[in-house]
């Protein structure tokens, strides 16, 4: 697992985007329209926060047929814990979370 | 016809993030559809590629790609050199020229390279230079391709062609200074390539066998 860093405004605003329901599992692209990060940031960021053991991805099967299979994300405990701690970085940078 | 592109741009952006992110890579995949019912494929892929760029530095197989493409473009202005050095009548085209020699000292007059003696081996000598020169310019593409094969071959046939020419300026008692140039060309090339075949060994060498050596 490697080290957090010191979180940047895109992350907070992940984690702010991925902990207003905790439990559910989103999609890459639904995260992008929510968030307004573009998908050249939300990816690198997606890989560091896994590597890093703050979010989680597995597979879900397509909603049509003939479509990939798509990676669905959602914060791990630890990343909760961050995303709990950071919650003031969040509000002070201006970032609202919108409950979906 | 976006779509389509958006499409070519996620294969490129696919191979820049390599075997280690490969989940990642259909993961970016599996959402192009998203993007495209979004109408914004080509601004999704885009990002894609740029953030697939961005993450290339920090694995080896990027970093490998990075330094091959690196080494190519290195390789090229070499044999460029060689080519303006030819054209310029360097080393034994018969153009009244002095050469690289003469032409660092600044000198005003030009002698000759090659005397009425020896001057009928000029087309031979022109053959064998430019074909070191093509020899220099194929390598790059070739580096690029992993061809190590092809890339032994031609080094094999570079190192052959200049020692030929070599011999031919001693043959001809021509001054041996000429032949910095393409022996130093050859020399970096030689090391790059091999350095480059290495790591790339190095790199796969955990590989499962019938794994390319993409």
């Amino acid at each position: 697992m490697a080290a957090i860093r010191r979180p940047s405004k895109q992350m907070l605003r992940l984690l702010g985007a991925l902990s207003v329901t905790p439990n559910e599992w989103r999609h890459g692209y639904d995260i992008i329209k929510e968030t307004g990060l573009l998908s050249g940031t939300l990816y690198p960021l997606l890989m560091r926060m896994t590597d890093q053991g703050l979010v989680e991805a597995e597979w879900r099967e397509p909603a049509q047929p003939g479509r990939p299979a798509r990676h669905a994300y959602r914060l791990t405990a630890q990343g909760l814990a961050l995303a709990r701690a950071t919650a003031g970085e969040r509000t002070s940078s201006g970032f609202k979370e919108v409950p979906v | 016809m976006t779509a389509i592109l958006a499409r070519a741009v996620m294969v490129v952006a696919e191979a820049c993030l390599g075997d280690d992110r490969r989940d990642w890579s259909l993961a970016m995949r599996g959402e192009l559809d998203a993007a495209i019912d979004d109408g914004k494929p080509l601004t999704f892929a885009a990002g894609c590629l740029i953030g697939a760029l961005r993450e290339m530095p920090k694995h080896e197989e990027g970093r490998f790609a990075l330094t091959s493409h690196a080494v190519a473009l290195g390789l090229l202005p070499l044999a460029a050199l060689l080519m303006v050095g030819t054209a310029a009548g360097f080393p034994f085209l018969p153009t009244g020229h002095a050469g690289i020699a003469g032409w660092f000292a600044g000198a005003r007059e030009h002698q000759p390279l090659l005397t009425p003696w020896n001057r009928g081996f000029a087309p031979a000598l022109a053959v064998l230079v430019w074909g070191i020169v093509t020899g220099h310019v194929l390598m790059p593409w070739f580096v690029l391709e992993r061809n190590w094969d092809r890339v032994a071959t031609l080094a094999r046939v570079n190192s052959a062609a200049t020692v030929t020419l070599f011999l031919f300026t001693g043959v001809l008692f021509l001054d041996m200074a000429f032949l910095l140039l393409p022996a130093a060309v050859l020399t970096i090339e030689l090391v790059a390539i091999w350095q480059l075949h290495r790591w790339q060994a190095h790199i796969f060498a955990g590989a499962p066998p019938g794994t390319p050596a993409a």
